[in-house]
């Protein structure tokens, strides 16, 4: 190790200090010449100048022995490393658009593969970035109905498991709460999370400042603490410090705040936006043991414990523990372990995947590109490098060089990757739908990165190497001369059509994925939602029980804020409601139907049904268009729920002979007869959602139902301007009452805008990728022309001289564009026929075999081919056929 | 070619260790020691000599230091080291093997 350390140093001294050796070295020639004068002359009595030359004889060639220490030195490569790179900028400078493009298509490639490499690596593969973070998993059950899977668990099995499982431990229950949170000054709607008082230091989360909770605050008598979530604290305490220690007050218990914590903790809570997180008491926990209820929870892998030994012994003690009590095996949905962002909704988490699919397309076509940019470029180069190997230039120096030109590319290229990478991510942060709030702590992953660059690199490299192995060959002397005549390296020429027709062939799968989006978003975009979304407002609004004991109170708030409201400059009308009309998944529930006259269907068969109870005036300010009978009046609220008011889907499944209007249904045996009144529009969000929520219908409001009201919804005059009238509405609500909290307030039309998000989101990226690929190809096709004609010059100026026309010479190289195009295109549609189904579950009342995309793609990618042809075949018809000839 | 070289270049190696062996030596005074010792048989390439210095100062064998000459000039010194004397024992035994085995095959009949 001491000898390599030397080593080392003297490495460094000979490189940094090589003037001063050289010097030394001089000395010491000098030094021994005069030594063997003095003595040849003591020896053998020889005159001062004969002694000299002899002594000059027998040393031999000063210059050649210095070069031979230099080498003895050791750092010779690095000298002509550096030399090699002076020549490498040397010569890249003299080719500006070869640096550039190449650079740029490395930068492209690299920024785009790091950017969504990095989203998805925080968002799926570890959403928890703590110390402990990788092993942790969220106990998931799949939905039969819906296909998606949600975080839930039950309390008793989540007790049981802690007790007795052997693969996982920290099982920890993670019981939603939230409330209207009061701090000295304000109050406002926050939602939080009970959790295991250890959980947060078994995860290892740091605080942003402050502490996080443990065991001891839990303990009985201990004060009740909390930590805020990292967003939330910016959002309501301004991000100060003073927050320590400061008392907040939630359903009437007293907490402290101890501290803050990453957002990133969202990914055990399901991704509510958890504004706060406290510890469970241990009264909480006996409940839990008690009764069983609905939670989320989490739990950590023991080492070397697999998923599937885990989840097999955790659904084998389920099953224990239902036998035990009596139950019945058959009905126990599978409890599953999975990464809390699989949780996240299988469309986003399908849309991000498909994304970077997308992207590593995008990073084989850079790949490709940049291997037929260095093609062409060592085909013009190939005399230069056959003379300089014939001049001696060793194997090794050559391929040395060019390595280093491609290294400097990469180098460039990476730079270039890195800033373009950093405003991508800023891009798609701004982008991000709402749901994906984790983004906006998304940082470029250095790995990827790295391995972007090494690619790069190495495909650079490649590819710099390869004509230099070429031109010192055995053969160069053959290729010095067949470089002059123009039946080049047919290989070369074959290879590099493979790979612009691979090119080609990758852009049209990806301009397929993003016409199949593109096309399925407008059809969302275009679908009616059932109702006249614009000017239409709906607004959240909580009262805490302190202020509204009882239902008197709450009945004069509502009455009094719907007079106002509805006296308000600039509303037509407002109702209050029950629930938001499109965001809460409330007023939704599953039951078997039974149709008067119908045969029973299958005896387990349930139907998730929406039923809402709305006043008479509620189609009329909604805008839902009412397609058979009639709504209802205002006797309707005043009945006893026997008459209803049906959506269109429920209608066609139940009725589809004939109108369903005066026939009758019931929700369970027990219950009465509901007569179907009229039968309107189905309302709700768009999407391509797996979840059956298509059955719905209306009781009229009893108007003793007043007291149950969330909030109101206003129907706007024509015109209003609407953040205007939010602002309005929010100083009418503190005017009626100054202690009832705003949780929401904001249009339709901007939540169903947010509910497109997601898919706009991918659809966006995809477009954006998909037209990186084309004019990536594009390039790539038009470099492969121009070469090709640089190729046959003389062939042209034959053909020139021979009386060929501009157009002929034009139609000539157009010809072998085409024939490309048309191979990437046939390749190209095949492996997006296959492709395409990937993308099933993103898209809305499209096929992934739709006509009009796949006429589509292949009119966008051979215009595109064509045109990129044209601007290099024009090169080849201004060719003269003289200066052609004597090319020669 | 190459092996010529290598076999020579081992051989200025053991012989300037050997020179070096019996104490401190600028460059010329080792040129001139290795004539002496072998009565003017071997007579080291000059320019030979230094970049073997050089190599040797590079593998830590032997370590270099200007000072003065017993002729009263400035001279780059050159020591044998710990490593130097280890490497100079090995070539050594190496070297005996070696010309001793050839000793063998050309005494054979």
């Amino acid at each position: 190790m001491r000898n390599w350390l030397k080593l080392v140093g003297r490495r460094l001294r000979a490189l940094v200090r090589g003037e001063r050796l050289d010097a030394e070295l001089t000395d010491e020639i000098r030094l021994h010449i005069e030594l063997e004068t003095e003595d040849l002359m003591r020896m053998h009595g020889l005159s001062r100048d004969e002694a000299r030359r002899r002594a000059m004889i027998g040393f031999g060639g000063v210059e050649r022995y210095r070069e031979a220490q230099r080498d003895a030195r050791g750092v010779r490569w690095i000298e002509q490393l550096a030399q090699d790179a002076k020549y490498a900028v040397r010569s890249l400078r003299k080719s500006p658009g070869f640096v550039v493009t190449s650079a740029l298509t490395i930068a492209l490639g690299i920024g785009v593969t790091t950017t969504m490499y990095s989203v998805v690596n925080r968002l799926i593969l570890h959403p928890l970035p703590f110390a402990n973070g990788d092993r942790w998993r969220v106990f998931g059950i799949l939905i039969p109905a819906e296909g998606n899977l949600r975080a839930s668990a039950m309390s008793q099995d989540m007790v049981d498991w802690a007790k007795r499982a052997t693969t996982v431990d920290a099982v920890s229950i993670v019981f939603e709460t939230g409330g209207v949170l009061s701090a000295p000054g304000h109050s406002t709607v926050a939602s939080g999370a009970d959790i295991s008082p250890e959980l947060l230091l078994q995860l290892g989360v740091k605080p942003t400042i402050g502490r996080v909770f443990g065991p001891a605050d839990a303990s009985q008598g201990a004060e009740r603490t909390m930590v805020l979530s990292d967003h939330f604290w910016r959002a309501e305490f301004g991000g100060s410090r003073d927050v320590l220690g400061e008392h907040v007050t939630i359903h009437d218990t007293s907490y402290v705040i101890v501290g803050v914590v990453p957002d990133q903790l969202d990914a055990i809570n399901d991704y509510s936006n958890t504004a706060f997180w406290a510890p469970l008491t241990p009264t909480q926990m006996a409940l839990f043991t008690r009764q069983d209820w609905g939670v989320r929870g989490v739990a950590r892998l023991k080492p070397k414990v697999t998923v599937e030994r885990a989840e097999q012994e955790l659904n084998l003690l389920k099953r224990q523990e239902v036998l035990a009590a009596g139950g019945k095996v058959s009905g126990v949905i599978p409890t599953r372990l999975v990464r809390p962002g699989d949780v996240m909704g299988t469309n986003l988490q399908v849309g991000l995947w498909v994304l970077v699919g997308a992207t590593l397309l995008v990073l084989l076509i850079t790949c490709a590109n940049v291997a037929s940019l260095h093609l062409v470029r060592a085909a013009n180069r190939a005399r230069e490098l056959s003379v300089r190997a014939a001049l001696g230039a060793s194997r090794g120096r050559l391929v040395r060089q060019m390595s280093v030109e491609g290294l400097i590319l990469a180098a460039f290229g990476g730079t270039a990757g890195i800033i373009f990478g950093y405003w991508m991510l800023r891009a798609v942060i701004l982008l991000r739908p709402q749901q994906l709030r984790q983004l906006d702590v998304v940082q470029f992953d250095r790995w990827v990165l790295l391995v972007g660059i090494a690619l790069a690199g190495l495909t650079s490299l490649a590819y710099g190497v390869l004509p230099a192995w070429h031109a010192t060959s055995a053969r160069f002397a053959t290729l010095l001369r067949s470089v002059a005549s123009t039946g080049l390296s047919r290989a070369r020429s074959r290879l590099q059509s493979a790979v612009i027709v691979g090119e080609l062939a990758l852009s049209v799968v990806l301009l397929t994925g993003a016409g199949l989006l593109v096309t399925s978003f407008a059809r969302m975009n275009a679908k009616d939602p059932g109702f006249a979304p614009d000017g239409l407002l709906e607004m959240g609004i909580v009262l805490p029980a302190p202020a509204f004991p009882d239902s008197v109170a709450r009945t004069t708030f509502w009455s009094g804020l719907t007079i106002r409201a509805d006296a308000a400059p600039d509303v037509a009308a407002a109702i209050p409601v029950g629930y938001s009309l499109l965001q809460s998944s409330s007023g939704w529930s599953g039951s078997a139907l039974e149709i008067e006259g119908a045969p029973p269907g299958p005896k387990d068969q349930e139907f998730i049904y929406s039923v809402r109870r709305v006043p008479a005036a509620y189609f009329a300010i909604l805008g839902i268009h009412v397609l058979a009978g009639r709504t209802f009046t205002p006797e309707d609220e005043r009945g006893q729920d026997q008459n209803v008011v049906i959506g269109q889907e429920m209608a066609r499944r139940f009725w589809p002979n004939g109108s369903a209007v005066g026939h009758r249904f019931r929700t369970y045996r027990a219950n009465p007869w509901l007569t179907v009144e009229g039968v309107v529009s189905d309302v709700g969000l768009i999407g391509p959602s797996p979840v059956n929520r298509d059955l719905q219908f209306y009781y009229p409001t009893p108007r003793a139902g007043l007291d149950q009201a969330a909030g109101i919804m206003v129907r706007l005059r024509p015109g209003a301007d609407v953040s205007r009238t939010l602002a309005v509405l929010r100083s009418i609500v503190k005017s009626v009452n100054p202690r009832a909290v705003i949780t929401d307030a904001r249009s339709e039309r901007s939540i169903l805008d947010d509910n497109l998000a997601s898919p706009r989101f991918s659809t966006t990226l995809m477009i954006v990728f998909a037209a990186l690929a084309l004019v990536l190809a594009a390039v790539g096709l038009y470099g492969l022309i121009a070469y090709a004609v640089s190729q046959r010059t003389h062939e042209i100026g034959v053909r020139v001289a021979l009386g060929a026309g501009a157009g002929d010479v034009v139609r000539m190289v157009l010809g072998d564009g085409v024939r490309l195009a048309v191979a990437g295109l046939i390749l190209g549609l095949g492996a997006a026929l296959a492709a395409a189904r990937l993308l099933t579950t993103l898209l809305y009342g499209v096929s992934p075999t739709d006509p009009l995309v796949l006429v589509t793609i292949p009119i966008v990618l051979v215009a595109t081919s064509l045109l990129a042809s044209y601007l290099a075949a024009r090169r080849a018809a201004c060719v003269d056929p003289v200066i052609a000839l004597r090319g020669e | 070619m190459a092996q010529r070289a290598d076999l020579l270049q081992g051989t200025l190696d053991l012989l300037i260790l050997k020179t070096l062996v019996l104490g401190p030596l600028h460059g010329w005074a080792i040129s001139k020691r290795l004539r002496q010792l072998s009565d003017d048989v071997l007579d080291v390439g000059q320019g030979s000599l230094y970049p073997a210095l050089y190599r040797l100062e590079d593998k830590g064998w032997i370590e270099a230091e200007w000072g003065t000459s017993p002729e009263g000039r400035r001279a780059k010194i050159y020591t044998l080291t710990t490593d130097g004397r280890k490497q100079w024992a090995a070539e050594r035994s190496e070297w005996k093997l070696f010309s001793a085995a050839v000793d063998q095959v050309l005494k054979a009949t």
